[in-house]
């Protein structure tokens, strides 16, 4: 991923006979390639539970927040 | 992810399709290529900052300076003045990571984060930016509001000039066009700086708050209040977001990770500063009835700085307000439109028309403009949005914190660049911190609201 040499030419857009383009990207900056999802990261158990810990907190924590400000209107 | 319109190349030949949001990052590319190839480093550092500058100042909003202000008039100098640009460097920890992040894969924080650890992290994720950052832009909106009003004008034209902002902004069609000219506008948060001097401080208080001393008096639910709010206005959700996708979006590598790292340093110590600027200024007011002074509602802080200092120190201010608000208006769109397009898999890039990323663009407008409808709301509580909006955001925000770091040692994306031991220790800190303050602070609060301790 480091970074490229000018690349080839490519003429893109309605003006394109006209404009020349050098592609300055990565391979793997291009759209049609970060289309293509990653693969889903393989947790372990306890990666797991505490990503469910983590879920709780950030639920019950929301909810006291916003019933606080409830009660406070 | 969809694509842009024009998608041109040449498979028999092995050339890989480009689009027009190709040619576009391709070209700002070129310039950066062009710069490092002939050795000018300023011009190279020209055309890499921005993302950085932008989360920083971009959370330099109109509550965070109200709130910096409101510390000023009602606490004084002590804690906050070397409290701020600590609260700067734990948010330049975390948008490192971010800005890292979207470097080296080129992909935004929403469509990793569903991708890699499923789509209902993904949602979650999402679901938690989309609504703090409404809360958020309703307060921006009451900023102008606030601002406009020292020039006797209404909330109408307040959510006109924001509106028409981000109209004008999303006209371009282009990354680089939008990014310099939110930044151009994101330099006047310095204005803040400007009312500091305005009011001529006393440098030896100043001096001396650097020693976390005297600490604020009052309860321990207004110390959490205002450490989880102060917290709040430095590192947000939001934050993550938008760092990492517009990195992505200007076409940062990894050769750039360096003058990123320049780029999100130079935004904190700006924003540090900026901060400190709107807390002195607030300061001014401290035993001339500031304490007293809820900012919102009315034109609290700017009116009362012409009393204490002169015209020109509360217009400054009423300015910078409205800049305050503008810009965050500005960025926290974009970043609601980011993670819209990212976890739909819709185009999401500046450097693409209406057209081809309808999605990206609706939610850019769309969302500021159903704040700006709130904020018309006749009667709507927007003290109590605009004083609860960052607070809401701390709570939320270890769940955006773990997944950064999560993201940034993941080796499989990462690779040489995965975070460092060091790195890790202090990014754990700065989560625990977080997760406790938030904790402490929401805990006190619902056990104050049903009765159980006083507030």
């Amino acid at each position: 991923m480091s970074a490229q040499p000018p690349g080839e030419e490519h003429v893109v857009g309605p003006d394109a006979p006209q404009r020349p383009l050098i592609a300055h990207l990565e391979p793997d900056q291009l759209v049609q390639e970060t289309l293509r999802p990653v693969p889903p990261a393989q947790l372990s158990r306890s990666s797991q539970a505490g990503l469910w810990a983590l879920r709780v907190f950030a639920i019950a924590m929301g909810a006291m927040v916003i019933y606080a400000f409830v009660d406070s209107l | 992810m969809g694509t842009s319109e024009a998608v041109v190349g040449s498979p028999l030949l092995g050339t890989p399709a480009l689009t027009d949001e190709d040619a576009a990052r391709s070209l700002d590319r070129s310039r950066v290529h062009e710069a490092r190839r002939e050795r000018r480093r300023w011009r190279l550092l020209w055309l890499l900052v921005g993302p950085g500058i932008l989360a920083m100042l971009g959370e330099n909003d109109g509550p965070s300076m109200i709130a910096y202000a409101s510390d000023g008039a009602q606490y004084g100098l002590g804690l906050f003045v070397p409290l701020i640009p600590l609260l700067f460097a734990m948010s330049f920890v975390v948008q490192e990571m971010s800005m890292r992040i979207g470097a080296v894969t080129h992909r935004g924080y929403g469509e990793l984060v569903l991708q890699r650890y499923g789509r209902a992290w993904g949602w979650f994720g999402a679901g938690d930016l989309c609504l703090t950052n409404l809360v958020t832009l309703v307060a921006e909106f009451v900023a102008i509001r606030v601002g406009l009003s020292y020039f006797h004008l209404s909330a109408g034209i307040a959510v006109a000039l924001g509106l028409t902002l981000v109209l004008f902004t999303l006209s371009g069609g282009r990354y680089w066009r939008w990014e310099r000219t939110v930044l151009g506008l994101a330099l006047f948060n310095g204005l803040f700086l400007l009312a500091a001097v305005l009011v001529h401080p006393d440098l030896g208080a100043l001096g001396r708050s650097l020693s976390f001393t005297p600490l604020p008096q009052g309860s321990l639910h207004t110390l959490l209040l205002l450490l989880a709010s102060t917290i709040g206005a430095t590192v947000t959700p939001w934050m993550i977001f938008f760092q990492q996708s517009a990195s992505a979006d200007k076409g940062m590598t990894p050769g750039d990770l360096r003058h990123g790292r320049y780029d999100t340093g130079l935004g904190a110590l700006l924003a540090a500063a900026f901060g400190i600027g709107a807390l002195v200024a607030g300061a001014a007011l401290i035993g001339h009835g500031g304490a007293g002074i809820q900012g919102f509602a009315g034109a609290g802080f700017p009116e009362a700085l012409r009393e204490v200092a002169g015209g020109a120190a509360g217009t400054v201010f009423a300015l910078g307000l409205i800049e305050a608000g503008a810009v965050a208006i500005l960025t926290i769109s974009a970043s609601t439109a980011y993670a819209a397009g990212e976890c739909v898999g819709a185009a999401h890039s500046f450097n693409t028309t209406p057209r081809s990323a309808a999605l990206f663009y609706t939610a850019n407008l769309g969302v500021a403009a159903l704040a700006a409808v709130v904020v018309l709301i006749p009667g709507a509580p927007l003290l109590s949005i605009a004083l609860n909006a960052n607070v809401l955001a701390t709570v939320l925000l270890p769940v955006s914190l773990v997944f950064v770091l999560m993201l940034a040692n993941d080796r499989e994306l990462m690779g040489r660049f995965a975070n460092t031991a060091r790195t890790n220790a202090i990014a754990l800190a700065v989560i625990v911190l977080v997760a406790v303050c938030g904790a402490a602070y929401g805990i006190d609060s619902f056990l104050a609201s049903v009765g159980v301790v006083s507030g």
